[in-house]
């Protein structure tokens, strides 16, 4: 799909039919709709006048619901136009030149889309005009941009280029911006699997996992913005109170610039596509760095130009966070959203202070399941299974704490194990496997540390307690008898790994549940749903599903973010709209002759007055007040219009 | 953004073309503090637009084509730094006794004679090279119209261009300096006399449109728009209008001088052009190499009020032209290696008129009477015998006319009641608004005018100088 600022889908389709009319293609030249010049709509457009723009405008979106042959009689009308006389010849003539010169432009001009491999339109005519240029004739090249490592030259050459991408696409008003979202969709579903492939070969992850999270996510992510961008990024009008009547308030959300977005390595697509299009339809450019464990690279900036994204809209660099993600900082963007560790949350945060950078962090969590006796035992069993060990545990909402209510508590675990050990592992194909391999060799580590200073400490490993502490084969681990000295209990374990806690009631559970590091998200499993909501306001968490886990996040509508150290700010859902927007307050009054009274001279009659309207407006009593209050304002209004008379004379 | 620098200069120059450039230059050199706000965009060899889609975009206004209110020309009005002398052909040529003659009949202005503008042609001549196309460069289109003239006994001579050099040995081809020559060789504005008033001390702000002027106490203001909407106003103490016959029409009456001068927009004309395009057998390439290398120099033409011209045009220009649509013509299309081209270039006598709306959009009215029409069908009549007397199986008449010699609306002459600006290029009771352009021309003249409006832009820089 082209998208142009200046025409809608419907009237694109219009040109394209009239094109195709006009110019249908012959054994040596090509149609106009097939060389896809039609994309290059906008170079001409842009310098039409805004008579002239409209009118091709309406012409097209006609054209759109005409039938060529009727398409093809007007034309053929238009060339008689010298017989018809006064205004319908001109009409017609005007029409003719209109068109013709709109198509003929872009089909002459020999210029194609993309990728366009038919023959060329100057092959087909003859048109190889030559001219021999010298140095200091030349054209000034393209500056060529360097993604991978990029020294400090070229990091100031991608922030030019991020800012003056900004400078255009804040002037593509948002429902403009949502038909390359619609483009992007479209190409992301034609590339489905080839998606898959890079995702499996740079993460290991099992298809199942990579289509639910990577593929259907994303989409439904995109297809969300388009149901709601435009209207949670229109203007706002808002109140204005009486004090100020006469004056119009209005709220403006308009982009920050260019926004740096830093994902980590768990949900390279996801995490790649979800914030670039957030941070992109509320009009921002973005600078892209993937994790240099996953980094899909390529894929990304082939989808987005697949889709016809601009080159400076958004941009995919690759390299060290220590490197490169310093440098991407220091180079000064607007905005940071970042989704990772701690630690590098910390980091960045710090050198962010250092430029005034606002940030947003989403890091990890330490994500407590609590299970009362009163639940469904298969349903939840299946859901602690699937929440701790999709993605092999590697995701920031995993469970990485399973409490269940002692009166259910051996029924429960004989059945997670019985279904834990159920589950198949490796990097599948067909989408059979359950969970894949650990994406990154480093937190193997982690996890060997972790289960080894477990073991030492006489925690009990229920199942996987056979795995050597090297294989990046982890197989899933319940865990008994953890206490709050082991490594296990208090990092975050980022692996297939679940500690599994017994409590008494609801009081405990709620004290077991709340983390006092972390805070991303929860779940609480209970028949009765006035104590699960009871629970789940009582733990301090960004998220909660009942009776459900990790749902929150199915659900694009609903903020995503933590508390303490798991980061702040929001993405996704209405609040998500705001992490990329500069929210203006706009005061709008009228130019008159006209002085506010707050304003200088400050007089001692005026202070009166003003003192009487503060009492009468807000001393109780709505009526008396509204009128005690207009008679001081108008009193107020009148000495201030006769002080301003005053002052002119002096 | 509204800019409002307060410094007040001596001159405003309105308009970066032909006319703007030459007196800016010499107003310069005399040390004045000159500034010139141009509509369109500052170009250079480097960076012209290599592309018929973006040069009809971006060096023309409103897009590309401009129509009158019957639709039956359009006009290509330039809107760039240089003006016409980005885009134009760069024939230079005198204007004859008859031109003057008849100038000076309608204008009453003693000045319009031959023998008095022949210095200022010779000081205008002296700032720009000028060259005739070697004979070894000639290409085919350019063949043709030597062998019909020939064949049919009508006189032509060597074209004289505004040029310094095409290196045409190394193959470069005319017609890619259409869209600004990126070889340095045409003799524009940039490269020639606006070149020189910039090392001067002109200051230029391109991208910025003069929308209204404003006399007070004999100080000129100026409002201006730029190219994003932002507004700006400058100060002086005399402007040179310069912004070609539409864009001075267009200033002057969107500033309401018509109330004082009535004929303000009156005397549009346009020299109206058909190109005709002779289909041969054999491969001709006219975009190939030098196309244009004589000019018609034929006594019976000059007197039936027309002359014919050996050009060529780009792609999307001829496209517009070659009539109908649908495969045929697309097949038609196919064989453009196989044209030659001639237009004919008529002397319109039926003055058209420029006028706003209340937008301060421009409307243009140009109709031809039966006599502008005639002219039109004798010069395609000889066309189509030049055609066919140098083997062209088929001759092609362009679908529209086409008007880019814009003159006249600011006409000068002696009665103000008829004419705007004084024969001291003053506007008629106004001692510090010149003009020295195209939009003075008093009637169409017949020739191309570019030489003609730098002369008298010398002349009226000399005039301006010595009443200073
Ligand atoms: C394609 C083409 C081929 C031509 N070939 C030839 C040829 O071979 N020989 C020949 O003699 N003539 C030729 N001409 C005609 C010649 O170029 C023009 O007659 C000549 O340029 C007119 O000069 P000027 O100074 O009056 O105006 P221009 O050169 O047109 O300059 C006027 C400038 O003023 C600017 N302007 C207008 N209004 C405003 C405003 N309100 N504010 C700021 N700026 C403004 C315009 O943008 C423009 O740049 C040709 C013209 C065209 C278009």
């Amino acid at each position: 799909m082209i998208v142009s600022k200046y025409f809608s889908q419907s009237q694109l389709k219009g040109l394209s039919k009239a094109g195709d009319v006009l110019l249908p293609g012959t054994k040596t030249s090509p149609s106009f709709s097939s060389t896809g010049c039609m994309s290059h709509m906008d170079r001409m457009a842009a310098y039409l006048s805004e008579d002239d723009l409209s009118g091709l405008q309406m012409l097209l979106s006609l054209f759109r619901w005409t039938p060529k042959w009727k398409i093809s009689l007007l034309f053929k009308l238009c060339n008689k136009s010298d017989k018809i006389p006064s205004f319908f010849g001109a009409a017609l003539r005007m029409l003719e030149i209109g068109v013709k010169g709109a198509v003929f432009s872009l089909y002459y001009a020999n210029v194609t889309k993309p990728g366009y491999e038919g023959p060329k339109v100057h092959d087909a005519i003859g048109w190889h005009p030559k001219l021999v240029l010298r140095d200091g004739e030349l054209p000034g090249k393209k500056a060529k941009m360097n993604y991978e490592n990029p020294n400090q030259k070229n990091v100031d050459a991608i922030y030019d280029r991020a800012k003056s991408g900004h400078k255009d696409l804040r002037q593509w008003p948002v429902k403009k911006r949502l038909e390359f979202i619609t483009n992007l969709k479209a190409v992301i579903l034609e590339n489905q699997e080839k998606i898959l492939d890079h995702v499996q070969a740079d993460t290991g992850k099992s298809r199942f996992d990579a289509i639910t999270a990577e593929i259907f996510g994303v989409l439904d992510f995109l297809d969300y913005l388009e149901k709601n961008a435009v209207k949670y990024l229109s203007d706002r009008k808002v109140a204005t109170p009486f004090a100020l009547m006469g004056k119009k308030s209005k709220v403006f959300f308009e982009p920050l610039g260019v926004a740096l977005l830093i994902s980590p390595w768990n949900y390279p697509f996801y995490q790649a596509i979800v914030p670039i299009c957030q941070a992109f339809i509320a009009g921002n450019a973005v600078v892209f760095k993937p994790s240099s464990a996953t980094p899909l690279k390529g894929l990304v900036e082939d989808l987005l130009q697949q889709a016809d994204f601009r080159s400076g809209w958004v941009q995919v660099v690759y390299g060290q966070g220590s490197s490169v993600g310093d440098a991407l900082v220091d180079a000064g963007p607007d905005k940071i959203f970042l989704i990772g560790s701690q630690a590098v949350g910390r980091h960045v945060m710090a050198k962010a202070a250092q430029h005034l950078i606002p940030i947003e962090l989403e890091l990890g969590g330490k994500d407590p399941m609590v299970v009362f006796d009163d639940v469904n035992i298969d349903r939840a069993v299946a859901g602690a299974i699937w929440g701790a060990f999709t993605t092999t545990g590697q995701s920031c909402t995993s469970v990485e704490r399973l409490f269940i209510h002692e009166n259910i508590y051996d029924t429960f675990k004989q059945v997670l194990v019985k279904e834990t050990l159920k589950l198949t592992q490796k990097t599948d194909i067909d989408g059979s496997a359950d969970i894949g391999p650990m994406c990154t060799q480093n937190q193997v580590k982690v996890i060997a540390a972790q289960v080894a200073d477990a073991k030492e400490k006489g925690a009990t490993f229920i199942t996987g307690g056979s795995w050597d502490g090297k294989s990046d084969h982890i197989p899933p681990m319940i865990i008994e008898g953890v206490t709050s000295d082991m490594l296990i209990d208090r990092q975050e374990n980022f692996g297939p790994l679940l500690p599994i806690y017994s409590f008494s009631g609801e009081a405990q559970a709620i004290e077991l549940a709340n983390d006092p590091e972390y805070g991303l998200s929860a779940s609480v499993w209970s028949k009765n749903l006035k104590r699960a909501d009871r629970v789940a306001r009582a733990i301090y968490t960004g998220n909660v599903s009942i009776n459900n886990v990790m749902l929150t996040e199915g659900n694009h509508a609903l903020p995503f973010g933590g508390v303490q150290k798991s980061g702040f700010g929001r993405f996704k859902g209405e609040f998500g709209f705001y992490a990329f927007t500069n929210i203006k307050s706009v005061l709008v009054d009228k130019d008159s002759k006209k002085m506010e009274a707050n304003w200088f001279p400050y007089t001692a009659k005026k202070y009166r007055i003003f003192s009487d309207l503060t009492r009468a407006l807000y001393s109780p009593g709505k009526i008396s007040s509204l009128v005690k209050g207009a008679i001081h304002g108008l009193r107020l209004e009148t000495y201030v219009a006769g002080l301003s008379k005053n002052n002119k004379k002096r | 953004m509204t800019i409002t620098p307060n410094r007040t200069y001596d001159f405003i120059i309105a308009g970066a073309g032909i006319s703007g450039s030459f007196i800016a230059n010499d107003l310069c050199q005399a040390g004045a503090k000159c500034l010139m706000l141009e509509a369109g965009k500052s170009f250079t060899r480097k960076t012209y637009p290599t592309s018929g889609l973006d040069g009809n975009s971006q060096l023309y206004w409103s897009g590309g084509l401009e129509l009158g209110h019957d639709c039956k020309i359009a006009f290509l009005r330039p809107k760039v730094v240089g003006g016409g002398s980005i885009v134009n052909q760069a024939l230079v040529d005198r204007f004859d006794d008859e031109a003057f003659d008849s100038w000076r009949s309608v204008s009453g202005v003693n000045d319009f004679n031959s023998e008095k503008m022949a210095p200022w042609y010779d000081k205008a001549e002296s700032e720009i090279e000028i060259q005739e196309i070697p004979a070894q460069f000639r290409n085919k289109n350019a063949e043709i119209f030597d062998k019909g003239f020939k064949h049919l006994n009508l006189e032509h001579a060597p074209l004289r261009r505004a040029q310094s050099n095409c290196r045409l040995e190394e193959g470069n081809c005319c017609i890619e300096c259409l869209n600004g020559c990126r070889v340095g060789s045409k003799q524009s504005m940039p490269e020639t006399v606006l070149k020189t008033a910039l090392k001067k001390g002109l200051t230029l702000v391109s991208e910025m449109e003069v929308v209204q002027i404003i006399r007070k106490n004999d100080r000129i203001q100026v409002q201006c728009t730029d190219s994003k909407g932002g507004q700006a106003s400058y100060h002086s103490k005399n402007i040179v209008l310069a912004g070609g016959a539409v864009g001075n029409a267009r200033m002057l009456l969107n500033s309401g001088f018509q109330k004082k001068l009535p004929h303000i927009g009156h005397g549009f004309f346009c020299h109206p052009q058909f190109m005709s395009f002779g289909v041969y057998d054999e491969v001709i390439n006219s975009h190939l190499g030098a196309f244009q290398a004589f000019k018609a120099d034929d006594k019976g033409f000059r007197k039936n009020g027309f002359k014919l011209e050996n050009v060529y045009a780009g792609p999307e220009g001829i496209a517009l032209l070659v009539p109908g649509f649908g495969k045929k013509y697309q097949q038609n299309m196919e064989k453009l290696p196989h044209f030659a081209c001639i237009e004919v270039c008529t002397r319109d006598t039926q003055p058209g008129q420029i006028k706003v709306n209340r937008k301060g959009k421009v409307l243009i009215r140009k109709e031809r009477n039966q006599e502008d029409m005639e002219r039109q069908k004798k010069g395609q009549k000889i066309v189509e015998q030049i055609f066919k007397s140098t083997g062209a199986k088929q001759v092609i008449h362009g679908r529209f006319a086409i008007g880019l010699h814009l003159m006249g609306c600011c006409a000068m002459g002696t009665n103000s009641a008829t004419s705007v600006i004084d024969p001291e290029f003053r506007l008629h009771g106004i001692n510090n608004i010149f003009a020295a352009d195209s939009s003075i021309f008093p009637n169409a003249p017949g020739i191309n005018p570019s030489l003609t409006i730098m002369a008298l832009s010398k002349k009226a820089a000399a005039s301006i100088l010595r009443s200073r």
